[in-house]
């Protein structure tokens, strides 16, 4: 209807002002276009960053919930027998809830609560295995202030202990060493494992893992794994 | 029945060996935490189910108990739902989540119970030995009666014998105990107390903590109830 009236409208006027109204009307438009342009643009980049942080969230959910299921049948058993240890089990347990929960949704923590939670897990993990495992934690923290993604570290040492301790019938052994000095990180986990059950194709958690550093610190991290003939390194240095 | 536990977190064997000593008729002849001392043990001692769980080191070590002759049963124990439905290769009676009650536990074991007899039953039918409705002999005290599994109401423990209440309302003494016949009757017989299985066909109602016979009312154990509530559920 419109275009009809101004298609007659430009028909009945003299030249000059056909051309006038001409350029004003695609001025018009073109104005139009370009608002909503830049704002399917901003909408765009918007949801961009929602993607991103989504993304991120579905990453970090990847925890492993077996952990969870494990230590509260041992948390069962615990309380059945009216054991003196099932307090401390509760706090642990509840401390690492806390963090995963919580903490867990920040940006960024202190490299101390990630340590704790560290800490937290290899506790639990002790407590549920009945073999005497090495496992040894070795930290050089020069700012237990230092800020870091929460949930990082953990990955690595549930490897060590789903594809390492796990598959060993004794003489398991994990070594983690966390150094941070000048907001340089590192991170090493080494531990063995079986080698006829060790299977070569890495696992969700530590594709998961390369998606958040990848997302997080990109360019501004190394990640190197060696498998050796009876270990497993994983070796990961980040620039806070 | 026998069996052993393989676990490698020492408190998973305290509960199930708690759970253990409240079934009659049940024990652990020994609990290992690997695979592999397991089956070591399995090849030179007769076993009849086996409490596994799955992530377990050198598992694939159990692989030969599928070639066994009188395969133990496998009931499966574990923290991880989603290998329930995986291809796994071990032929499994039934799959307990951690944590999980004496109850599950129990209706694991009544599950055992069931498939062993019928295993046995379909061994029974091969040799030709019942026609449709299916008969037992039994050794009395100087003679031997055959009585067709439909006839029988109700057992009752009489200390080292067993009363069987047949529908004539007459009964046959047989110097057994009540386990014997709750692993070799069909499964149209329920355990409903320490000293009572019920054939299913001659309930009438269950009321309370009672089940209702024509010929009698028998008390329902505490254990047992919940194996009764699958009656109607």
């Amino acid at each position: 209807m419109l275009v009809c009236l101004i298609i007659a409208l430009i028909l009945g006027q003299d030249a000059d002002i056909r051309i006038n109204l001409s350029l004003l009307i695609l001025i018009i438009f073109g104005f139009i276009f370009f608002i909503q342009w830049f704002f399917v643009k901003r909408r765009n980049l918007e949801l961009e960053k929602i993607n991103v942080r989504a993304e991120l969230d579905i990453l970090k959910n990847q925890l492993n919930p077996h952990f969870y299921f494990n230590t509260l049948n041992n948390l069962y058993g615990l309380a059945k027998r009216k054991s003196d240890k099932t307090p401390e089990v509760i706090m642990k347990l509840s401390e690492i809830m806390r963090y995963v929960i919580y903490k867990g949704k920040e940006s960024k923590v202190t490299i101390e609560d990630e340590v704790n939670y560290l800490e937290n897990y290899l506790e639990l993990q002790e407590i549920r295995i009945n073999k005497t495992i090495d496992i040894n934690f070795e930290k050089n923290i020069s700012n237990i202030e230092a800020l870091i993604s929460p949930l990082l570290l953990i990955t690595p040492v549930e490897n060590a202990f789903k594809h390492g301790v796990d598959s060993l019938v004794n003489d398991a052994f994990i070594r983690i060493a966390l150094q941070e000095i000048d907001n340089e990180l590192i991170f090493e986990v080494k531990n063995n494992f079986d080698t006829d059950e060790h299977n070569k194709d890495s696992g969700i958690g530590l594709e998961n893992l390369r998606k958040r550093l990848e997302l997080l610190y990109r360019n501004n991290y190394t990640l190197e794994i060696s498998i050796n003939e009876n270990d497993y390194v994983f070796k990961l240095k980040i620039h806070l | 029945m026998k069996c052993i536990l393989i676990d490698d977190e020492p408190i998973a064997h305290n509960i199930i060996e708690d759970y253990v000593k409240e079934i009659e008729g049940l024990e652990i002849l020994k609990s290992f935490y690997n695979a592999i001392d397991a089956a070591t043990y399995i090849n030179e001692h007769k076993v009849d189910i086996i409490f596994l769980d799955i992530k377990m080191p050198k598992l694939k070590g159990l692989d030969f108990v599928k070639t066994i002759k009188n395969l133990p049963s496998i009931v499966v124990t574990t923290a991880y739902s989603e290998y329930a439905l995986e291809s796994f290769e071990l032929p499994i009676t039934d799959y307990l989540l951690k944590p999980f009650t004496f109850q599950r536990f129990f209706k694991a074991y009544t599950k055992v119970l069931g498939s062993r007899n019928r295993d046995e039953s379909s061994l029974n039918n091969q040799e030709g030995l019942s026609g449709i409705s299916k008969s037992i002999f039994l050794k009395g005290d100087k003679e031997i009666h055959q009585v067709k599994l439909s006839d029988i109401c109700y057992l009752e423990s009489y200390g080292g014998y067993v009363k069987i209440f047949l529908n004539n309302e007459t009964y046959l003494l047989i110097h057994r105990a009540l386990h014997f016949f709750e692993t070799n009757l069909d499964n149209n017989f329920i355990r409903i107390h320490r000293s009572f299985i019920v054939n299913k066909d001659y309930i009438i109602s269950i009321v309370g903590n009672r089940i209702n016979l024509e010929i009698k009312k028998l008390p329902i154990g505490q254990t047992y109830k919940k194996i009764l509530r699958e009656l109607y559920e």
